[in-house]
């Protein structure tokens, strides 16, 4: 049994992958938090697709992927913010116009260059068992710096995500502290798809926050069940994508979905607890 | 070179042809459920159901099943799961159970990709869809799901504007709400089935989202939004079909490309947008 969980962690491979899953899961579940508070569900996998013209730039120019990748998901992360601001469009819409642009100016530069489509597959999958020590190294310190600014700005970006209006009439410069939050899902997310692939990052910014929210009920520690279950959901992952040969990234998301369905049980305000509530009649004049 | 030949002589391939059917087909799909799309916040929703659809499809792959009705599947799953995870907590919000049902489906997609070693030579066509290769018999499905489309709202278009933008009086008038969502949220995923064969899978919410987005700018009552919608759809289609015939370019990015900007210019000019509304005070 001993031999089983342990068997695993004999590979560089493996341990390297824990890592990055670990510092990804660490950031976006921080900021997943505050997405999932804002109904922003949407971005994370807005913002990884507007890193491929970046990353397109870097290709041809032959100058780094992830600096163009976050200088392109930062423009179009503040291009979001700017035009959910002017209150034109429900979030989500303005959300996906950015993204489909961006997205159709990176394939308009691939196919027009003919540089491989195959690369950018690559990139839009991605695999956790690819990261190296400079990939988990990068990716740990842009967890750090994320959670660093939230646990400064903690108060003000609270506020300004519960109620923007009272935060405003309060004095807080809240377009400003709505830039930095964006600001800082762009750089998690770019961070992340370079090392785990953009269908984890997406996963680790919606899935464990929501699980979390079914479990705790200060913003604080849901942060930090949220980070944890992510965490926990990468270990799961990795233990079934090696004994059962599934792709990593996918395995890792699958794990998060079954904590997510399995928090949706216990939670109190979950499932369970709403049939035994419906079971037991009500006193016939309780007090709401 | 005269300019009307260069209008005129695509027009021989039958490529060519297809790929314009497709295109008005789409529009006539954009302009009807796009205004609906931008106005009940079901973006995410559309988006998701591009991308769900694809572990249906791969299962639809390996059992040799038509791709239609593994399409028609997936969207079916994916309806079911989004309406349970939503009533099962009142801490799921909508957009938390778009995402999770989205993601988790797509993933599901991705490791049965890898386990039933389904060989994917059309990665890159699922990608940016393949507007110059759709042949008869998509466009025949294209066709038949439009047809459906405008079949649904002529029957019901009144009681759809009303439980959509009043949703309120549409309850106080016993309409069965539910059941008009579903019908709503159906229509999206047809349009959004007749888009992932157009532009892949990333881009068909552009086509559902944008021209919709765009049309706002113009003010008016529902009929007109809908048809600027449309036509903002066609033009940036056609567009993309002959900057795509010229250059070597892919016709989904150009017309993506070509939306966004009808959608900037519109922003600035149109009557609802900055500069206009500065203009009238």
């Amino acid at each position: 049994m001993l031999d089983l969980l342990a068997d695993p962690w004999r590979f560089d491979l493996t341990r390297r992958a824990m890592l990055a899953v670990i510092a990804v899961s660490m950031g976006c579940g921080v900021l997943g938090v505050l997405v999932v508070w804002r109904g922003l569900s949407f971005i994370g996998d807005a913002l990884a697709h507007c890193a491929v013209p970046g990353v397109v730039v870097g290709f041809l120019t032959r100058t780094s992927f992830e600096a163009w990748g976050v200088v392109s998901a930062l423009l179009a992360a503040w291009g979001m913010a700017l035009l959910a601001r002017r209150g034109w469009l429900g979030g989500d819409a303005s959300i996906a116009i950015v993204f489909t642009s961006a997205f159709a100016l990176g394939l308009a530069m691939i196919s027009a260059t003919g540089s491989y489509l195959n690369d950018l597959t690559e990139i839009l999958f991605g695999n956790p068992l690819a990261a190296g020590p400079v990939d988990i190294a990068l990716s740990a310190l842009v967890a750090l710096w994320v959670v660093g600014v939230v646990v400064l700005l903690y108060r003000p970006l609270v506020f300004a995500s519960f109620d923007p209006t009272a935060a405003r009439v309060a004095g807080l410069p809240v377009g400003l502290l709505d830039a930095a939050l964006y600001g800082l899902i762009a750089l998690a997310v770019v961070a992340g798809v370079a090392v785990v692939g953009s269908v984890l990052v997406t996963a680790l910014l919606i899935v464990p926050p929501a699980a979390a929210r079914l479990l705790a009920r200060r913003v604080w520690t849901q942060m930090a069940v949220s980070a944890g279950l992510g965490g926990l959901a990468g270990v799961l992952g990795l233990y079934a994508s090696y004994y059962l040969r599934l792709a990593t990234g996918g395995s890792v998301v699958l794990a998060a979905v079954a904590l997510f369905l399995a928090a949706l049980l216990v939670s109190p305000r979950g499932v369970l607890r709403g049939w035994a509530r419906r079971r037991t009649p009500r006193p016939a004049l309780a007090g709401r | 070179m005269d300019p009307l030949r260069l209008l005129v002589d695509p027009l021989a391939y039958p490529f060519m042809v297809n790929g314009l059917l497709e295109t008005a087909l789409l529009a006539v799909a954009a302009g009807l459920v796009g205004p609906f799309v931008v106005h009940r916040n079901l973006t995410f929703f559309a988006h998701a159901l591009a991308h769900t659809v694809f572990p249906a499809l791969v299962l639809a792959a390996v059992l040799r099943a038509s791709p239609t009705l593994g399409a028609a599947l997936g969207a079916l799953v994916t309806v079911a799961a989004v309406f349970g995870l939503r009533r099962a907590s009142p801490e799921v919000r909508d957009d938390s159970a778009v995402g999770i049902t989205f993601i988790g489906l797509f993933a599901l997609g991705v490791v049965l990709v890898g386990l039933l070693r389904v060989r994917s030579a059309n990665v890159a066509a699922a990608v940016t869809g393949n507007l110059l290769g759709v042949g008869p018999a998509e466009l025949a499905t294209s066709a038949l799901l439009v047809l459906a489309l405008l079949a649904a709202f002529a029957l019901l278009h009144r009681p759809l504007v009303l439980s959509t933008f009043d949703p309120l009086a549409a309850r106080a008038l016993g309409l069965p709400v539910a059941l008009l969502d579903l019908v709503l949220l159906a229509m999206v995923a047809g349009t959004a089935i007749v888009g992932v064969g157009a532009v892949g899978v990333i881009l068909p919410v552009a086509v559902l989202v944008t021209p919709a987005a765009t049309a706002q700018f113009w003010g008016g009552p529902l009929g007109r939004t809908m048809l600027v919608a449309a036509l903002a759809a066609g033009v940036a289609g056609v567009a993309g079909l002959y900057i795509a015939y010229y250059l070597p370019v892919a016709p989904a990015a150009v017309l993506v490309l070509a939306l966004g900007a009808c959608f900037a210019a519109s922003a600035l000019l149109g009557p609802r947008g900055l500069l206009g509304r500065r203009r009238t005070g």
